[in-house]
């Protein structure tokens, strides 16, 4: 499921989100940015890095809160990483309230469940390292491009998913399930607008494009806050964890992957569990998130004292997801090799600068496409100019 | 067929794991089974920290044969392994205090490299050791 889309007329080809895309998504061509839903694991990193405003993800609108009875609305902990001061957050949640939702359900509760179980599995266990991840984005990079770690993963149901199985089944189907999100891969989450058919959840907002709407509606009003420690915990990566060594906390897409990288090397034995994150500084740092990270920490480190609401009762097997097999493709070795062979060839007659002026991303995605018969070796910039010069000194 | 040349330079622990990563990458797109490339990788990249910290520097190579076997040359130029029983020996370890303090030296290098792999080829002189170690995919 890609959430990303390219927007503009036409792109100036500066070629920023084909070099910032960490798993060669992307391609330029004919002057339109094209993105590999196959590739594609929703970071991101494409939207921040283009200059001018080419790429987005949008979630659904408020107006679509119509077309059921009773709307209820799924509200993450970290949105309140903006508010230095518990009246802050109270404030902020009168806010929401105005937003037009009949109920509101806090997701903290639920964020506190999971953060504890998988504490309390790894205290248990004492083989090997695990990952777990919050992060819809790292789950997705490591099934796409880590599948060595995949039978090291924990898989849990997302906070979100827990909180709307549990509104659908007292609420029944004349519910509206909303989700506000913080990132562009938690857009996924729901049925609409990008098609998560198996999802409780009907459909994912994004807080930027609310945010205004919420602002103005900020005042002097108070609600009631329900935060839990735990769920706060789980949002803001290094908040502290029941126990220190052996648990390793990482946030950034580079490090991330650096992380990931050394893990499939074996060399993370002293660590039990991975806990990773994409963005900087946990779901606090997600890209729909108006506050910056750094205060944001802070902020949620002070809130912890205001959260007296106790994590949601879950056995392990309740959030356990069942492990997708499936999804391990069962490619034919020979007829890979034979690919790969050709692959090599063409990316031997390439410069091998990744300079990305042909609109991949890399010589050897360019190797590919050649083999695809997608572009030819004639195509790329660098050739094109050797022959040129080549040409004249004849 | 399908075979590529690395080179490793002595004492070189800032590059220390590159050429493993590369190998990593490029079997990963061959597609080869995760549980295999799992041990392929461990081997490499343990073969490759002891090139770094024993030997005078040397060279990697990575052959794919076409009936399903990727195999790994581990060239070098000297000093070679004094006893090549004692290196075996887990827990065993002739490395540097420099290699040790990068965290490098645990004397377990030899014996999984030969754990991981399902062929398992050791000479040594002199003036060089060749390890060779090959994956049945």
């Amino acid at each position: 499921m890609r959430v990303i889309t390219y927007t503009l007329h036409k792109c100036v080809k500066c070629m920023h989100c084909l070099k910032t895309c960490p798993t060669e998504a992307i391609t330029i061509k004919d002057e339109r940015v094209q993105i590999s839903a196959d590739k594609c694991i929703n970071c991101g990193e494409c939207i921040s890095a283009c200059k001018h405003s080419g790429l987005s993800a949008k979630g659904s609108t408020l107006v679509d809160t119509k077309n059921y009875k009773k709307s209820i609305c799924l509200v993450p902990s970290s949105i309140y990483c903006d508010c230095a001061t518990e009246k802050d957050a109270r404030r902020l949640n009168a806010a929401l309230n105005k937003l037009g939702f009949d109920e509101l359900v806090y997701l903290s509760e639920y964020e506190g469940a999971v953060y504890d179980l998988v504490n309390d599995l790894m205290e248990k266990n004492h083989e090997g390292m695990y990952i777990s991840s919050f992060c819809p984005v790292v789950n997705e990079m490591i099934m796409k491009q880590y599948p060595m770690l995949l039978e090291r993963q924990v898989s849990f149901e997302y906070p979100a998913m827990l909180a709307a199985r549990e509104v659908r089944k007292k609420y029944g189907s004349d519910a509206g399930i909303f989700l506000l999100c913080e990132c562009p891969s938690k857009l996924t989450f729901g049925k609409y607008p990008y098609g998560n058919k198996e999802s409780e959840i009907d459909h994912c907002l994004s807080i930027v494009d609310l945010f205004p709407l919420i602002n103005s509606y900020r005042n002097e009003d108070e609600a009631e806050l329900q935060l839990c420690t735990q769920g706060i915990k789980s949002v803001a990566t290094g908040l502290g964890q029941r126990f220190d060594a052996q648990i390793l906390s990482v946030n950034g897409m580079k490090k991330v992957r650096k992380a990931l990288e050394l893990s499939e090397f074996g060399l993370s034995k002293e660590v039990r569990y991975l806990s990773l994150s994409a963005c900087f500084n946990g779901c606090i740092g997600g890209q729909f998130l108006w506050g910056n990270p750094f205060n944001g920490r802070l902020n949620m480190h002070d809130l912890m004292k205001a959260s007296h609401v106790a994590p949601k009762n879950y056995s392990l097997e309740d959030i356990m997801k069942k492990k997708d097999v499936s999804a391990q493709k069962n490619k034919n070795m020979f007829e890979q090799l034979k690919r790969f062979n050709a692959i090599n060839d063409a990316f031997d007659h390439l410069p091998g600068f990744d300079c990305g002026a042909c609109g991949y991303p890399s010589c050897r995605s360019m190797a590919e496409a050649i083999v695809d018969q997608v572009q030819s070796i004639e195509d790329c910039k660098i050739i094109q100019r050797r022959n040129q010069n080549a040409g004249e000194r004849v | 067929m399908f075979d590529q040349h690395y080179f490793v330079i002595k004492d070189d622990y800032a590059n220390a794991g590159k050429v493993s990563t590369n190998i990593k990458t490029l079997l990963k797109q061959l597609g080869v089974d995760s549980n295999i490339l799992r041990r392929i990788a461990v081997a490499c990249y343990e073969a490759e920290i002891n090139m770094i910290i024993h030997s005078y520097g040397g060279e990697i190579i990575l052959t794919i044969l076409d009936e399903g076997y990727v195999n790994l040359m581990f060239h070098d130029h000297g000093p070679g392994i004094e006893d090549i029983e004692k290196a075996m020996t887990p827990g065993y370890s002739t490395a540097s205090k420099s290699a040790r303090e990068f965290g490098f030296g645990a004397g377990m290098g030899l014996p999984n490299i030969k754990r991981m792999s399902d062929t398992f080829d050791l000479t040594t002189s002199t003036s060089g050791t060749r390890l060779k170690i090959g994956f049945k995919i």
